[in-house]
């Protein structure tokens, strides 16, 4: 499974700013924001395309993403916030 | 049975975007992370912990959309309703209530479906409305 993702843990990831009308499942605070994967989390068929009953094509990796609370919210804390992205909506960063 | 949006408004804000992107390109539905947009829209930073009181047509709704999610049909699935409630004006997004906000997606899917027509829908609600003097009041009797 993990051969087919194509990045690796401690890679840092550009999440993708871009704006679907339709229906997109990224949250607008981490639109542009930069974070590096924590985990693999395997494959799983694209929630995008499933709204529109559209169940064809492969799974898509999925990762656990680390950011920086600062980084998002620009704050003075050192904590972190975890989100799991797939591989269409991140880019290298 | 009558299933009428808005009966139980979540925000009464009266400076409510009517479509369902403002002019930065945001939804109504994706405010998390972003306070000063939430208290622009009329929406409480704190959230009160009381249980509603449940409606009979909230368990109905359910039953609704249990139906309608047979795969056999399908007609409807949980991604396929965050997509319809995301098309929501802001409007309507932050002023229904929770299973207002089903009752309304599950329509507009069965309405892309052509199960039945968007003007089917609306003459039914105004007949209902004309049919029914106090909604509310015959709702809560009802069961």
């Amino acid at each position: 499974m993990a051969s087919l993702h194509v990045f690796s843990v401690a890679d840092y990831v550009h999440v993708a700013s871009y704006q679907m009308r339709k229906h997109h499942r990224v949250p607008m605070y981490l639109k542009g924001k930069t974070g590096q994967i924590s985990a693999i989390l395997g494959a799983y068929a694209n929630p995008e395309k499933l709204s529109f009953f559209d169940a064809e094509g492969s799974d898509v990796p999925v990762y656990r993403v680390c950011f920086l609370h600062a980084h998002l919210w620009g704050s003075e804390t050192k904590d972190e916030v975890f989100a799991d992205l797939m591989e269409i909506w991140i880019e290298p960063a | 049975m009558i299933m009428l949006f808005g009966l139980n408004p979540m925000s009464k804000s009266k400076n409510i975007n009517p479509y369902n992107f403002d002019a930065k390109g945001n939804q109504a539905h994706d405010l998390g992370g972003f306070i000063d947009r939430l208290t622009s829209f009329g929406i409480k930073k704190s959230i009160e912990i009381k249980e509603p009181q449940k409606k009979p047509y909230e368990e109905r709704a359910d039953a609704i959309m249990m139906l309608l999610s047979s795969p056999k049909l399908g007609i409807m699935n949980i991604h396929a309703m965050r997509r319809a409630s995301e098309q929501f004006t802001h409007k309507d997004y932050l002023e229904l209530s929770y299973y207002d906000r089903w009752l309304k997606g599950m329509a507009n899917l069965c309405i892309e479906k052509g199960i039945f027509s968007q003007k089917e829908w609306n003459s039914r609600i105004v007949a209902e409305k004309m049919g029914v003097q106090s909604l509310d009041a015959s709702y809560d009797k009802d069961e």
